[in-house]
């Protein structure tokens, strides 16, 4: 009898950690696909998202527009956001990297205080959608926690497909790999900064309605979804798409159990270290072609 | 220590680096006599600028000791070999950009190696004197970021000597500088000796290094595969496979290229 | 500069110069790190750290706030060492990104511990400052804005003081050989690490400080509060925007942004007030990154 109920929960777990996982790589994407092909490091990337699920949860409560037709407003609305900030980053001067952390930094507080000001500081929330209990799994899974799960997949693998078997996907590697190599070989590396925008806002557009419907809207509350996005890009390494799938599963098991023994109090700040200890470890990871101190040529 | 060996300044007891489980240096065995010009020769990628960073504490070798005058300074901080008395240039030159020359080498002074009692009562060189020495005293007011590459190079030379360095290594110091400017390299580099220095230096051009060298150190993927004088060191025959063979065109390039 | 003392019933005007002196100290606090070239977007986690150490020992201990709020820069100082011992091999981007990620670990722990912190709720009731009397004026920073006034003109001037020996000493050029190339300082001798070593303290230790003369000044801290990202954000807007390798930079940034904050957007916008801040530093990195000081001196001539 305790034996079973142990199974139940460890199968309860794996099923959390697998959509929280899940989640995480869809809002991890637009981020990496943002910085790999342009070194833009936007720490707004959370604002954004939060901006996205505002709309969506205004269409969905105000309109009464299923939630699935949300999306594509959300995306448009977030493929413009992403093309404004490209006119923004693209004045910013060297060194490039540090000041655009700085510049959205900035930008992180301008969206944080608007939407504070057109959505006010209520709490808001979509909803969890049906919860039932899965014979074949074991366990509790939820509507939201499927669409999470399939559309993280979806989007996922859509790109990575995007990036390995299209001519536009070989010339955006390329560009990863080496600006400088990709301008000479004919490739119009300023196409591909605004391309990699474009697309990486229509992503954030898509994770935004599935943000609301999981975790509660709240203007300030940006720089959780900003910090997760850069654990999974960084552990998952630039251009290396189902590796955020990957880093996604792993933070996201790792964030559950934290909340399954210490409490949920507690996992900010597991993330927060998680995050040192990546940079710390993997500098290769984001910057795989960077200087590193003490080792110059 | 024996007393023949009294005279070694620097030395290298089988140094191994290892870039991301690369190996870029393997059992490097070297010494330096006190008052020699010592060139190190071999083709881009043998190993060289990582030599110089291991002397100067840049980068730490996976296994080896190095040692100066005696006194081991495999894992000092670059601020301490310098006070040792070693001091180097760049092989892209590096002065802080937003300070004028002037600057640069007061930098040099201020932060060198600051008790000189082996010198005597021999005073201090003063910042303008160093950069007439490195024929820059009309540029003491301008910013190191404008300066053309020639004169960066210099002002390097002059900044690194401000540090009353003992052993100087300079850094591919012919690499882009038009054939007067070379000339002016090797009266400089000779002038250094009869001052006393001791030189280690990194060349492609191969008429400089031949021209003022005591010694040669031909390095080909990270180990040292000839050592001697000049002349039998450039007629080596596995120097002229692995370097001169495929590279001969090399050192005449670098007469044309740059100012 | 003395005319609260002249100037009766200016009680608004003599809050916001005040506090502008209070954020004029924490930029110039903010800047000593970056005069090494290492931008912070994390300083918040010192000025919480020193906040709540200083509020925690006057609440157990009783002691005079001034010895606790030496106390609370201590506790800034340990983890600015720390920071500088964990974040060693971390320039640019990722020092900055490792600096935002470590306001975490405090403010967790505080938030966490009611034993000892009262958690969210934050702390109450912190005692003030105690009445001076230096040169035979009456000043008790608890009860009158003036004298509060005159604590923070004089936290700022000390803090001046010291910015400007970090700038014009031996030391200043030290950290600006560390900022301009740190591998080529190294090769001529200046002590690279113990550089750095000392910015981040001394920088952590002030910020520190500041911490803990805002939690004695307003009475209350909560973990919300005193680990904000607005927090960090402040000294970096200001000290970038007043130009910060010019020793009066971030005062000047302070005594301009911070009035213009507090008297013109806060009317307008009460809400969103902040977002003045970082309007200004995006428009600052894209107009005029080394300040606004040197891009007027630079039209006027």
């Amino acid at each position: 009898m305790e034996n079973l109920t142990v199974d139940f929960m460890w199968m309860q777990l794996l099923v959390n950690s697998l959509a929280l996982g899940s989640f995480y790589a869809l809002i991890a994407l637009g981020f990496a696909l943002i910085f790999g092909v342009t070194r833009t490091f936007n720490l707004a990337h959370g604002e954004l998202i939060l901006l996205g699920g505002y709309i969506s949860y205004f269409l969905f409560k105000g309109a009464g527009i299923h939630i699935l037709w949300t999306l594509p407003p959300s995306m448009l609305a977030l493929l413009g956001a992403a093309l404004v900030l490209h006119a923004i980053l693209r004045r910013v001067r060297e060194p490039y990297e540090l000041n655009t952390l700085v510049v959205t930094f900035g930008l992180a507080l301008v969206l944080q205080n608007a939407m504070l000001v057109i959505f006010t500081a209520d709490y808001r929330l979509i909803g969890h959608g049906r919860q039932f209990f899965l014979e074949s799994l074991d366990a509790y899974v939820s509507d939201t926690q499927i669409t999470v799960f399939l559309t993280s997949l979806l989007a996922t693998l859509s790109v990575h497909f995007l990036m390995r078997r299209t001519f536009l996907g070989k010339a955006l590697r390329a560009t990863i790999q080496d600006r400088e190599a990709a301008r000479l070989a004919g490739i119009h590396v300023d196409h591909m900064t605004l391309i990699a925008f474009g697309t990486g806002g229509a992503l954030i557009g898509l994770a935004g309605p599935l943000y609301a419907q999981t975790t509660y809207l709240h203007p300030f509350g940006g720089s959780e979804p900003t910090l997760l996005a850069i654990i999974v890009s960084i552990f998952a390494g630039v251009g290396r798409t189902r590796g955020l799938l990957l880093g996604g599963w792993l933070l996201g098991t790792i964030e559950s159990a934290t909340v399954f023994f210490l409490g949920s109090s507690w996992r900010e700040m597991v993330s927060a270290m998680i995050l040192i200890g990546l940079l710390l470890l993997r500098p290769e990871g984001l910057w795989s072609e960077r200087s590193k101190p003490g080792r110059e040529a | 220590m024996a007393a023949e060996e009294a005279h070694i300044v620097l030395s290298m007891e089988n140094v191994g680096v290892m870039f991301d489980s690369q190996p870029v240096l393997k059992g490097i065995d070297l010494a330096v006599e006190e008052q020699t010009i010592v060139s190190i020769i071999g083709p881009n990628g043998a190993g060289k600028t990582t030599l110089f960073n291991v002397i100067c504490g840049h980068v730490r070798p996976s296994v080896g000791r190095v040692f100066y005058r005696g006194r081991e300074i495999t894992r000092k901080q670059p601020h301490e070999i310098c006070h040792a008395g070693i001091s180097r240039t760049f092989q892209i030159p590096r002065p802080f950009p937003e300070m004028t020359a002037l600057e640069n080498v007061q930098m040099g002074i201020w932060f060198g190696k600051e008790a000189h009692a082996d010198r005597g009562s021999e005073a201090p060189p003063t910042a303008a004197d160093l950069l007439e020495i490195a024929g820059l005293t009309h540029k003491g007011q301008t910013r190191a970021k404008e300066l053309t590459l020639s004169e960066q190079r210099r002002l390097e030379v002059a900044r690194a000597l401000g540090t009353r360095p003992r052993l100087l290594l300079l850094d591919e110091i012919a690499a882009g500088l038009s054939p007067s400017a070379i000339r002016q390299a090797v009266e400089l580099v000779r002038n250094l000796r009869e001052h006393g220095l001791t030189l280690l230096i990194i060349d492609h051009f191969l008429n400089l290094t031949a021209r003022v060298s005591d010694r040669l150190i031909a390095l080909d993927n990270g180990e040292i595969i000839v050592e001697g004088k000049p002349s039998e060191v450039l007629n080596s025959p596995s120097v002229i496979a692995s370097y001169l063979g495929e590279r001969s065109p090399e050192p005449r390039m670098a007469e044309t290229e740059g100012v | 500069m003395l005319w609260p003392l002249f100037v009766p019933g200016g009680d608004l005007y003599c809050r916001v110069l005040g506090w502008s002196f209070f954020f004029a100290a924490l930029a110039l606090a903010w800047n000593i790190l970056a005069l090494t070239g290492s931008i912070s977007i994390g300083h918040t986690a010192f000025f919480g750290l020193g906040a709540y150490t200083s509020a925690l020992m006057s609440h157990y201990t009783h002691l005079s706030p001034f010895i606790c709020v030496i106390l609370g820069g201590a506790s800034g100082m340990v983890y600015g060492a720390l920071w500088h011992f964990v974040f060693k091999p971390l320039r640019g981007a990722r020092f900055a990104l490792a600096t935002l990620a470590s306001v975490e670990i405090p403010r967790v722990i505080v938030d966490n511990w009611e034993g000892l912190t009262f958690g969210s709720l934050g702390l109450v009731g912190i005692e003030a400052f105690p009445g001076v009397q230096p040169g035979g004026m009456d000043l008790s920073p608890g009860e009158s804005l003036k004298s509060q006034y005159y604590l923070l003109l004089f936290m700022m001037a000390s803090y001046l003081l010291i910015h400007h020996r970090a700038v014009r000493s031996r030391w200043g050029w030290a950290m600006r050989a560390v900022r301009e190339d740190e591998t080529a300082a190294g090769s001529i001798g200046v002590p690279v690490h113990r550089i750095r070593f000392c910015a981040v303290t001394f920088s952590a230790a002030l910020t520190g400080i500041c911490g803990a003369v805002y939690s004695h000044l307003m009475g209350l801290i909560e973990p919300s509060l005193v680990f904000s990202l607005h927090l960090s954000a402040m000294p970096l807007v200001l000290s970038i925007f007043g130009g910060r390798y010019q020793i009066a930079g971030p005062v000047l940034g302070s005594l301009i942004l911070y009035p213009l904050d507090q008297l013109f957007f806060h009317a307008w916008f009460p809400s969103a007030h902040a977002a003045l801040y970082g309007l200004v530093i995006v428009l600052t990195l894209i107009h005029f990154p080394s300040g606004i000081g040197t891009w007027l001196q630079k039209k006027l001539t």
